[in-house]
């Protein structure tokens, strides 16, 4: 069974502020860019992906993404997690 | 070769809008060094490599006694160690220069080198395994990078627009190796991070590309003591000797004066 949209969000959550610095966990929202504010890089890229698939218990074709459809919490739970 | 030196010239012009600095580095680049850049896994089929043969009489002779096939390709003896790759683009060796460095203000250089990538077909010009390419890149903080990659996109389609090229700027990747699983083209493909100039829907003369703090983090660069950014615009010269002399025809007499950098 996937995960339901709020645990989701809360996972996906916790797993950003893991990798962003102490200052910003805090001020985390569904709506913040997390690429564009620097939370997490291409290096961890591959990792949210493996995420988003099993929270989802879907799988991600990564030749199909498209520009922000990992920019936040929301986009990514509108996109892989409804 | 007249209208490549006009080319680089320009883009040396549009460069200097900027105040780069002018800088040369050898074609050769550490494997050392590109392996940090995941370059290896990313592009294993592009990469070339200078080879020597090893040292020991008994190698030598025998790759002396029988050096070529009939088909006409090298009969390798025994390889010596190989630690240098040709480069593959102009702008690595900024980057690997300024390891470790704190910088203390924003930093444009720019860059013409000889480059190298296998590739499976060629055609003069527009698909070569050497190429020239002019670079220039920016090192600073995510909003100058921005800006600067931003201002060169609009020098860029001024001029095509100016001299009614068929160049558009197009969202790009890179052709990554196993891309599906290449962390670096998803991240070039869930973010703008290249764009291509691309000459009659087809083929490429250019990029422009926003590095996140991807070569700061590898090299160890800060900005103030801060995480640094960078981008660069890259111009193939051969692709756009290309794509005027398509345009323009081979007589340099009825080529415009494109290269007026008083108004460039």
């Amino acid at each position: 069974m996937p995960v339901d949209n709020a645990n989701a969000r809360q996972l996906l959550r916790e797993w950003i502020g893991s990798k962003a610095g102490s200052a910003e966990q805090a001020q985390i929202t569904d709506q913040t860019l997390i690429i564009e504010a620097g939370l997490i890089s291409s290096v961890d890229v591959l990792e949210l992906l493996m995420l988003i698939e099993e929270l989802g218990e879907t799988e991600v074709d990564a030749t199909e993404l498209e520009p922000g459809m990992l920019e936040s919490i929301d986009r990514i739970c509108e996109t892989f997690l409804s | 070769m007249q209208l490549a030196n006009r080319l680089d010239r320009l883009f040396t012009h549009w460069a200097s809008k900027f105040a780069a600095e002018q800088r040369q580095y050898t074609p050769l680049v550490s494997v050392e060094e590109l392996h940090k850049l995941e370059y290896f896994t990313s592009f294993p089929h592009q990469a070339i490599f200078p080879v020597a043969l090893a040292e020991n009489d008994e190698n030598l002779n025998r790759f002396a006694d029988d050096p070529v096939s009939a088909g006409g390709s090298l009969k390798l003896a025994d390889t010596a160690p190989v630690h240098h790759c040709l480069a593959p683009a102009a702008c690595f060796p900024v980057y690997m220069s300024l390891s470790g460095e704190d910088l203390p203000a924003t930093a444009f250089i720019t860059l013409r080198s000889l480059c190298f990538r296998k590739e499976r077909q060629q055609q003069p010009l527009a698909r070569q395994t050497t190429f020239n390419m002019r670079e220039v890149v920016c090192l600073g903080r995510q909003a100058e990078v921005k800006e600067f990659l931003q201002t060169f996109r609009q020098i860029v389609e001024t001029f095509f627009q100016r001299w009614s090229l068929p160049v558009r700027l197009e969202r790009a990747t890179d052709p990554f190796f196993n891309a599906p699983t290449n962390r670096k083209y998803i991240m070039q493909k869930i973010a703008p991070l290249k764009h291509e100039m691309v000459y009659n829907g087809e083929l490429a003369i250019g990029s422009i590309n926003f590095h996140q703090n991807s070569f700061g983090d590898t090299f160890d660069i800060s900005y103030r003591g801060e995480a640094v950014y960078s981008g660069c615009v890259a111009f193939g010269i051969e692709r756009w000797l290309f794509a005027l002399l398509d345009c323009f025809g081979t007589d340099a007499r009825d080529w415009p004066e494109f290269d007026d950098t008083a108004t460039g």
